[in-house]
């Protein structure tokens, strides 16, 4: 029964799923250190699962890395519903998906994250994210909601606040 | 690539706004071939306050109201309950308290009917995340899933709550 999920055809190179990767991306712009955001996907239509791996994302400010879902009227920044638990500690944000606790700088601790989005119904989506640093900490467990206007047709990652930019790390999103 | 999820009807669980309902088909009619299921259930709340969401699988002999090997937790709460799968440990989940998550459900074997369950949820202003897991063994093949609460008795008075299926 479990080889239903085989032979379903992919993108050459990524094995027989049916997820359709996006491009990987470095956060880092090549080194210039100079990004706020970065778009990972957009036109997409139809979608009902995204997936975002994260991989030593780190900033140059303290921020809190930040995934965002977007519709034709563009990103939404506000009205999330976030829940971060980590070890015995807890945090809520409205300013994105986020797989870490708010308020702690990433810029000397990169970390490493999973966001999975899943559409519910009625352009509401439900997120849950799943973080971990490489100094060692506690694993992160997130979940959040948030609600478009309209069709998801575009995610990007950037931070809550939108001023720190990427100074390390690569993410990419895969989507079906 | 399209998905393979198929979806269910999106529910609305104050019934229209009566608030009437102590318990809701999720959803039914579910094939033998079925490998897994999600819940998703969005701002869902209660008349009571003490009244957490309850997730109950069925069968042809209808809905399981025991057997369950299920724990849940935030932060340093948990609680073991063998009535369902339940979505957390607190209680109250007045309007004031509103609660979204989806629950993971898959099938363990083609031969044997037994299901393991994760969950993963919040209270939509509230910090922690709830979570749980467990199994349930069913007599024979899953054919439908409800959505109740902690006692039983409690009436939906908002949120609405779909099924999706593979």
């Amino acid at each position: 029964m479990f080889t239903h999920f085989m032979g379903k055809g992919a993108a050459a190179g990524e094995g027989s799923t049916l997820w359709t990767y996006g491009d990987l991306i470095d956060l880092t712009n090549s080194g210039a250190d100079d990004t706020t955001a970065w778009t990972l996907l957009s036109g997409l239509s139809g979608v009902t699962d995204i997936e975002v791996i994260m991989h030593n994302g780190g900033l140059d400010d303290n921020d809190e890395i930040a995934l965002h879902i977007g519709d034709a009227g563009g990103f939404e920044t506000t009205d999330y519903g976030m829940s971060i638990t980590i070890d015995s500690g807890s945090d809520h944000d409205t300013r994105g998906f986020t797989a870490d606790e708010n308020t702690k700088g990433v810029n000397t601790a990169a970390y490493f994250a999973v966001y999975r989005l899943i559409h519910m119904s009625n352009n509401i989506w439900i997120a849950v994210t799943t973080g971990g640093r490489h100094n060692g900490s506690a694993t992160r467990t997130g979940f959040g909601t948030k609600t478009l206007d309209t069709e998801l047709t575009q995610i990007q990652i950037s931070t809550c606040d939108g001023t720190a930019s990427f100074d390390n790390g690569t993410a990419r999103a895969r989507w079906m | 690539m399209a998905s393979d999820w198929t979806y269910g009807s999106l529910q609305d669980m104050t019934n229209g706004g009566s608030d009437d309902l102590t318990d809701i088909d999720v959803i039914t009619g579910l094939g033998s071939s079925l490998v897994s299921v999600q819940v998703l259930f969005y701002l869902f709340s209660t008349n009571s306050a003490n009244s957490a969401l309850l997730l109950q699988l069925g069968d042809s002999g209808g809905y399981e109201t025991s057997g369950y090997t299920w724990s849940c937790s935030f932060t340093s709460t948990t609680q073991v309950v063998t009535n369902g799968f339940l979505h957390s440990p607190d209680s109250g989940h007045d309007a004031a308290d509103t609660a979204s998550g989806v629950y993971d459900i898959w099938r363990y074997n083609d031969s044997a009917n037994l299901w393991f369950c994760r969950f993963c949820g919040n209270e939509t202003t509230k910090n922690s995340v709830r979570q749980g897991s467990g199994v349930k063994t069913l007599s024979g093949n899953l054919t439908k899933i409800q959505a109740t609460t902690t006692n039983g008795t409690a009436t939906f008075d908002g949120g609405t709550i779909i099924a999706r299926y593979r």
